[in-house]
């Protein structure tokens, strides 16, 4: 395999559903299982499959500059923060969420049929050496912290470097 | 030699693959690696699998629970 150049893959997650958040991760697991190299970019509510589960630590005022308007975004982004949990468990399917309800609903057929969580899935994914970027934009404008995401996020990245990355790849995938 | 068995009755796609891949690094170029699984994907995703990787299926059998897949570790070029 070392004298043939390896294939590359780059997918981007945009949105914060279950369901699409399980088949980049299905596909980015495939892919690095086919000896590809996979890079996983991960940016607005798609940065949820990434984050620790619950809720994240907003800012405290003190650390929230202040820009716009009488008290500045830090009390959206705190309300924020409480109203947009992160982590596989919290993510909810794109049909039949029934307010949470689904999600649960679906972990436990998942867990019947014995298919992987997202956790577990991003767990092979790392160590079949999948890497995974977060677009550090997303995480300044929905107040996520760094600390909030999982350890197996090593790159904090923008537009240029998915598509340096994107530029030389063979699959590009945008879910 | 012991045959490397990768046993991933009741997984299902992607970890039967994954599984392949990790267990396949483990053999020498030449050896062989056998996969029982009984997801029906595994019939059409590992011979595409080989296809794409370069490893050789040597056989496929369909077993009263599902699949015995055996895969040979390509020789290095």
């Amino acid at each position: 395999m070392a004298e043939e150049k390896r294939k590359r893959m780059v997918l981007v997650l945009c949105a914060g559903e279950l369901d699409r958040a399980l088949a980049c991760m299905n596909i980015a697991v495939g892919g690095a299982s086919m000896g590809m190299e996979v890079t996983v970019f991960c940016t607005f509510f798609g940065l949820n499959a990434i984050r620790k589960d619950g809720i994240a630590r907003a800012p405290r005022p003190e650390e929230e500059p202040k820009r716009l308007g009488l008290f500045g975004a830090g009390a959206i982004r705190r309300v924020f923060a409480w109203l947009n949990p992160g982590g596989g468990r919290y993510m909810n399917p794109s049909r039949f969420s029934f307010g949470g309800l689904g999600r649960r609903l679906m972990a436990y057929l998942m867990r019947d049929s014995r298919m992987a969580q997202l956790d577990e899935l991003i767990k092979l994914a790392a160590s079949l050496g999948v890497k995974f970027i977060a677009c550090t934009t997303s995480l300044e404008a929905l107040g996520i912290p760094r600390g909030n995401l999982r350890p197996e996020v090593k790159e904090f990245a923008g537009v240029a470097t998915f598509l340096a990355e994107a530029i030389g790849s063979d699959v590009q995938l945008f879910i | 030699m012991a045959e490397r068995v990768v046993d991933c009755i009741g997984l299902y796609c992607p970890v039967p693959i994954a599984q392949a891949a990790e267990a396949i690094r483990e053999v020498a170029p030449g050896e062989t690696i056998t996969i029982l699984a009984d997801d029906p994907g595994v019939e059409n995703d590992f011979p595409n699998w080989c296809k794409v990787t370069g490893h050789e299926l040597v056989a496929m059998e369909k077993t009263g629970e599902g699949f015995r897949i055996t895969i040979r570790r390509k020789r290095a070029p």
